[in-house]
Formats: C-alpha cells, structure tokens, sequence
C-alpha cells in the first residue's frame, strides 16, 4: 500500500471543513428554507408572495434604482478622486489615501447617525434624496480604492507611447487611461452596488423609515418570525448578487481583450 | 499649474465631505445637550460619564465585548485562512478553481445574505445564539480577506527555496516554518488587521446572529437609535476611538517612511 504523503494541500484542510460547514451549508439550507412552509412541505408560495405583493415587487424595484443611482454617482465623484490621487508623487498619494479610507474606522452607525444630526440640522426632510445621499457617503471610499489601486498599476510608458503617437492629453485620458483603469471601475461598481441594494440600516435611518427597500423586507420578514419568506428573499437576492457577478466578470473581461489588442 | 490647483481644491472638497459627519459628532461631544446639532456650552461631563456613570459602565462592556470578539476571530480568520490559502495555492488547477470560487462568496455576498444564512444554520443545529455564535459568523466572513492577502505573497515566492530546503534534510513541516512562514508573514498581518477591522465594524451580520443579552457597540447603538436618540456618552467614546485610531497610523506611517528610508541610504 502505497503511504499517505505529507503533502502541502492538506494544510488547508480545516479551511476547506469551515468553508462547507459555514459558506456553502448555510446558502443550501437558504434554499431550503425558500422552498418549503413551517412544516417542511414543499411549498412556492414565498415567492408567490414576493411576486403577487405590491409592496414587496415596488421595494425590489425601488432598491435596484436607488442603487443605480448611488453607484452612478459615487462613479462620478469617485473617479477623478482616484485619479488626482494616483497622478500624486511618492508617499503623498498613499497618505492621502489613507485619509480617505480612514474614516471606515468610525462605526458605521454612528457616521449614519451623526449624518442624520446633519441633516435635522439643516431641516431636510427624510427621503430618498437623504437615503442617497448617505449611500454615495458611505460607499465612495469603495469606489476610490480599486480604481486607485487600478491606476497605479498603469505602466506609465504605455501613456508616453500614446503621447509619442501624437494623442494630446484629453485624447491620452480617454483612449489610454480610461480603458486600462475599466477593470478597477468595474469592482468598485459591484463594490458599492451590492451594499446599496442590500442596506436596510441607512434606509432605516435616513429616510426614517419612510422608504422600503429590499434589504428592508428581509429584515422585517426576520423580525416577524417569517424564515421562509425571509429565505425566499435572500434566495432572490442571491439571484441578483450573482447576475450582477457574472455580468461584471463577463464586461471586465472583454476590456482585458480589448486592452490586449 | 492651474490643473493642479483645480485637482488638490476637488481633493479638499471630498476630504470635507466625508469628514463633516466626523467633526459633527466631535464637535458635539464636547456639549451636554441631548441631541446632536444643539450646542449648549463646552463640557466634558459627557467624558466624565464614559468613565463613571451608570450608562458609561455598559458602554465600557459593550465596548470590551466589540475587542474580544474582533481579536479572537480576528486570529481565528488569520490561522485558518493562511491554512487555506496554502492549500489553495497548491492545488491542481479544478480543485483550485472551485475552492477559490468558494472562498469568494463570503466576499461577494450581501451581508443580510450571510447573516440571515449563518442565522438559519445556527437555528437548524440548535446552537444558542451569543458571543460563541458571532464569533463563528465573524470567522465566516473575515477569514476569505486573509487568504485573499496572504496568496498573493505565496505567489511571490520562489519555489525553489521550499524543494531547496526539503533536499538539504528539512520534514515538510519545518520547510514551511522555516523558510514558507517568514515569507508570508506580512500577508498574514495585513489579513489580520483586515478581518479586526471587519469584524469591529460590523453591525448587519452580528444583528442575526446574537442573542438580545449580548451587544456589540454595533448593535448597541443600533437599539439605542431606534429607542429614540443616541445616548450622548457614545459621542465621546467615538471621538476616542477615532483619535487613537489616527494616532496608530500616523505612527504606522511615519515608521514605514523611516523603514524606506533607511532602505534607500543602503
């Protein structure tokens, strides 16, 4: 018989156990949970009753368009942020950076709280404008990082062989440095659109209660007991999660191509 | 000239944006009053009562509960995930790519997706919910950023030091202590320091899967926000936290400057 061999694989060993125990069990029971009623029967009437419910078809649709919208603009205001920090020599970009990451090491809550000190303050009323605007607050730091990080990695003799080819500045930004930085943009997208459209901690609280979205369905559905439901939301959720991974992965690939060539 | 004027003013103005709420709850902790935005004089009874008063006694508790639970599963996230990024990193190309796939869900999921499965498993398994439990959730979802930073450091690696060392009489296990272990290490640290980071600041997860009788500041301040208004004591403790917070990475900073300097003089 031949004898088992130390090899290097086995270390991960415990890391694989953990995985499956606490990643890809819980996602099955999930889907379990989605599809049966309290007593374990096979059942769709969750889903019936996110599909046949006003209420739960609007927030699904509200959130997608609030997270759009928030993504669109942490995009705008995220991009020029990173490259002016990237354009920075030596230590200074990275000091900079930090700054800007440095803020994630307040509690959450208590920025999204102290935004909503804020905003009484000036006397705004609470919705979507308010709820939108703590989203691009709270997520533009998720924005910045990748692209940053993705623009630091352009060689820079690719922007002077552009330059050599007689491209001014504008047409370097647009045809060099754009393309090459799409991989960054396109992380920092699904960075700070999955938390937009699964918070219900800034919808809460921004818009006081005011605006539904669907992470808010899935946490009133916990907090009335209603797994199956809560599951069958999670489920769905989980749908779009990953649509919006593969079509990420699909785009961002395509400019790896289209930057090859 | 001008574009360098005009790019460190856009600079300046996001830097104020994002650090307006920060300076609010600074500003504030500073007055007695009740809510935030109503100043009624410089004070420091709000410090004074992190310290001595009845709230302040909780909010210390709390505050120790948010540590243990980032530090234990902070160390946790940090062994098993440099276990499994080994393990990852020497796989045959399939099991690599489903294992690699795997590792990436804690990562790409939304956060109310995990804690509402972590939720259901703990419930299937009847497993009370509390500190044990968040711990677990916290592990879930901080130790794929470990191995996310520590493979990139098994790919700089020169293999041949491993064959080199396993050659010259070494058992596998000291090979990878010797000689695999020190060059991973800055991957580990900053894996560790990512998952405690992760871990402290967690409020969605950490709601699923505790119990009412154990809080984190996360949660704490949560409850105490829909109760009505934040307790005012939580001002200053944040404003703490947030000065040490700055301190470190000043010093951090001013350290790796002074490392690379000392580099360059070589």
């Amino acid at each position: 018989m031949k004898k088992l061999r130390f090899q290097r694989r086995y270390i991960g060993i415990p890391y694989y156990l953990f995985l499956i125990m606490f990643v890809i069990l819980p996602i099955l029971i999930i889907c379990v949970y989605a599809f049966t009623d309290k007593d374990w029967n096979f059942t769709l009437e969750n889903f019936g009753m996110i599909f046949t419910r006003a209420e739960a078809m609007t927030a699904v649709v509200k959130s997608l368009g609030v997270g759009l919208v928030a993504t669109a603009f942490c995009l705008l205001i995220g991009y020029p942020v990173a490259y002016f920090l990237s354009k920075l020599k030596g230590k200074r970009g990275l000091t900079l950076m930090t700054l800007f990451i440095l803020p994630m090491w307040m509690n959450f809550l208590l920025r999204t709280l102290a935004m909503r000190g804020i905003f009484d303050y000036l006397r705004l009323t609470p919705g979507y404008f308010t709820t939108m605007f703590g989203m691009i607050y709270n997520f533009l730091p998720f924005m910045i990082l990748p692209i940053y990080n993705q623009l630091c990695k352009i060689d820079p003799s690719l922007l002077e062989a552009s330059k050599d080819l007689g491209a001014n500045d504008r047409r370097v930004f647009f045809k060099t440095v754009i393309p090459l930085s799409m991989p960054g943009v396109m992380s920092g997208i699904t960075m700070v659109f999955m938390p937009c459209i699964s918070t219900f901690v800034i919808s809460d609280m921004l818009s006081r209660n005011t605006i539904q979205l669907f992470g808010n369905l899935i946490n009133q559905a916990y907090k009335m007991d209603q797994w199956n439901y809560a599951a069958s939301l999670s489920t769905l959720m989980l749908v779009v999660i990953f649509i919006s991974t593969v079509v990420q992965g699909k785009l961002s690939k395509g400019e790896e191509q289209n930057a090859l060539w | 000239m001008v574009k360098r004027i005009l790019s460190a003013s856009y600079l300046a103005l996001i830097l104020l944006f994002i650090y307006t709420p920060i300076m609010f709850v600074m500003v504030f902790s500073f007055t007695e009053s009740g809510v935030m935005g109503d100043w009624q004089g410089f004070s420091l009874s709000l410090y004074q009562n992190l310290f001595a008063g009845p709230k302040g006694k909780q909010i210390l508790e709390v505050f120790l509960n948010t540590l243990e639970v980032g530090l234990i599963s902070a160390l946790f996230a940090t062994l098993l995930g440099t276990a499994g990024a080994i393990g990852i990193f020497f796989f045959k190309k399939k099991m690599k790519r489903t294992f690699s796939f795997i590792n990436q869900i804690p990562v790409v999921n939304a956060e109310i997706v995990t804690g509402i499965s972590l939720l259901l498993l703990f419930l299937v398994f009847a497993l009370p919910r509390g500190e044990v439990t968040v711990i677990l959730a916290h592990i879930t979802f901080s130790a794929p950023y470990v191995v996310l930073s520590v493979l990139p450091k098994l790919k700089q690696m020169n293999n041949n030091i491993y064959e080199a060392c396993l050659d010259l009489g070494a058992t596998p296990w000291r090979a990878l202590r010797t000689v695999v272990l020190p060059e991973i290490l800055p991957g580990m640290v900053s894996g560790f320091i990512m998952a405690f980071t992760l871990s402290i600041d967690d409020f969605v997860v950490t709601n699923y899967t505790t119990s009412t009788s154990f809080d984190t500041l996360s949660t704490f301040i949560y409850k105490d926000a829909v109760k009505g208004g934040l307790t005012p004591s939580l001002r200053a403790l944040s404003t703490l936290i947030f000065i040490v917070v700055l301190t470190l990475l000043f010093v951090m900073n001013l350290r790796t400057g002074k490392q690379k300097q000392k580099e360059n003089k070589r």
